[in-house]
């Protein structure tokens, strides 16, 4: 694995000629908290996007560990290994309602990585141990509260061992009491696992427990990169200050 | 008018040909239906129109047309194809090709009703198109979309007596033949009416068992 397990660059994409990211550079150093923050619809989930493969940029290249996921003549089977380094934590869980959790978790585990029934449930307990959550192992999402379900949607996307984790605005479907459990979990992770980590987030708390590094993605361009202190107490734009304004109220 | 025991009786072991010509014109078609719809609706979702078109323009040939159009062309037209089977195999073929239309259909809806997250949580956790479709899309697609499947073999069943037009005599028709012949129509008619309820309720048991267990997960 090189140590530089995200390197994108020149990355553009437009939807239906409404320009959304517009030269993206962005490297992140191996078991890097990259917090992404900045305004609604500035382009930070179609980032993610990319980078989990849902969506192809119209130019530019990006290479996940060893692999190339993004770029001219990258091959299929390259895509689909680079693909497999990336996991995703959605905003709306998007758990497998007809799975239990542990249904859940197991899925991809064994149909992907090719692990027995056993294996995959140990390890699918590890995780969900990790996230509090071992004791709801046969239970249905439909049962779980947004908190536990996001939590679910942790362990699942751990339990497929990615190298790069993103986390697109994980608690901002959540009733604000079950807020914390998530933000606890994340945080938790991030000090005991050298997973890469993604977070995109509008709280500036979450950043801050979370993050060593901090980006502002505005109009299409990073407009802010350093640690959280520099960026939240000394931004370089006024367009940072104004929108950090917004969200702290 | 009174009802003739006798009668009754000597119309039986015809009838009862007659009514497994239905049962099999309505399990083997459904079944086919049942079957077939689901690729086609497949098709339906394909990211190529030129796959998507054709399956759709021949879709809505299939629905909008008398199924009496379909059972002629096919018991006139296949054997100008160089193949002639019987009239019994060519209306079960009918009745598939014209109800697996609607099959597809409901199956279209019912795959379009699963929310786009899905597909995505599966596609980033690696799973191969084939995998999403068979572990993520189908078992949240399909239990919704079982009332109306059974609503399409019930109405299959009902049109059975089409068959007679390319010269297949089921229940119904047999049923028809047995009252002209004695200008008794009582008896057959009764006899066909029973049957029909009993074969209803003999086919709702594992529907409602089906349903009860897929009522299981809660949602
Ligand atoms: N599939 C799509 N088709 C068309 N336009 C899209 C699509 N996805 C995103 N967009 C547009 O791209 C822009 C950026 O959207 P994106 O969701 O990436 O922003 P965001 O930074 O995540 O915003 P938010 O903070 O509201 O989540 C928006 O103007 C959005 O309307
Ligand atoms: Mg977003």
């Amino acid at each position: 694995m090189s140590d530089t397990p995200v390197v994108i660059s020149g990355l553009h994409k437009a939807f239906a000629s409404q320009p959304v990211l517009t030269g993206i550079d962005l490297t992140i150093a191996n078991g890097q908290r990259l917090a992404l923050l900045g305004p609604s619809g500035g382009g930070k989930t179609t980032l993610l996007r990319v980078l989990s493969a849902l969506e192809r940029p119209d130019a530019g290249t990006v290479r996940i560990g060893d692999e190339r996921l993004w770029g001219d003549d990258v091959s299929a089977a390259e895509h689909e290994r680079a693909r497999r380094l990336v996991g995703m934590v959605f905003q709306q869980f998007n758990l497998f309602p007809h799975l239990t959790v542990m249904g859940n978790c197991i899925l991809a585990p064994r149909l992907v990585r090719g692990l027995g029934e056993d294996a995959a449930r140990a390890e699918a307990g590890t995780w969900l141990d990790r996230v509090g959550l071992r004791d709801k192992a046969d239970a249905w999402p439909a049962t779980l509260s947004g908190g536990q379900r996001q939590r679910v949607a942790i362990a699942r996307a751990l339990c497929m061992r990615p190298e790069v984790l993103c986390f697109d605005e994980p608690t901002s479907a959540l009733d604000p009491e079950l807020v914390g459990e998530v933000v606890t979990v994340v945080q938790e992770l991030a000090r005991e696992i050298s997973t890469t980590m993604v977070l995109v987030t509008h709280q500036v708390g979450f950043a801050r427990a979370v993050a060593d590094r901090v980006v502002v993605l505005a109009d299409g361009q990073l407009i802010e990169d350093g640690p959280p202190e520099q960026v939240f107490d000394q931004p370089n734009h006024e367009r940072t200050r104004r929108f950090l304004g917004a969200i702290t109220g | 008018m009174t009802w003739d025991w006798s009668y009754a009786w000597s119309c039986l072991p015809l009838l009862w040909q007659a009514g497994l010509i239905t049962v099999l014109a309505t399990v083997i078609g459904g079944a086919l239906a049942a079957v077939g719809g689901l690729p086609w609706a497949v098709l339906l979702r394909s990211d190529h129109a030129w796959v998507r078109r054709p399956a759709d323009a021949v879709l809505q040939v299939v629905r909008n047309t008398p199924l009496l159009v379909q059972l002629y062309l096919l018991y006139y037209g296949l054997p100008h194809l160089g193949w002639s089977p019987s009239p019994l195999v060519i209306g079960i073929a009918g009745l598939a090709l014209h109800y697996a239309a609607y099959a597809a259909e409901v199956y279209r809806a019912g795959f379009s009703a699963v929310p786009a997250g899905q597909t995505e949580a599966a596609r980033v956790l690696g799973l191969s198109r084939w995998q999403r479709f068979r572990h993520v899309l189908v078992p949240q697609a399909i239990p919704p979309v079982l009332p109306a499947l059974g609503n399409l073999v019930v109405a299959l069943f009902k049109d059975t007596p089409v068959l007679s037009a390319i010269t297949v005599i089921e229940l119904l028709t047999r049923a028809k033949l047995l009252g002209a012949e004695s200008f008794r129509y009582l008896e057959p008619m009764t006899l066909v009416g029973v049957w029909f309820l009993i074969a209803s309720l003999v086919a709702a048991w594992p529907l409602t068992r089906l349903e009860h267990r897929l009522r299981r997960i809660p949602t």
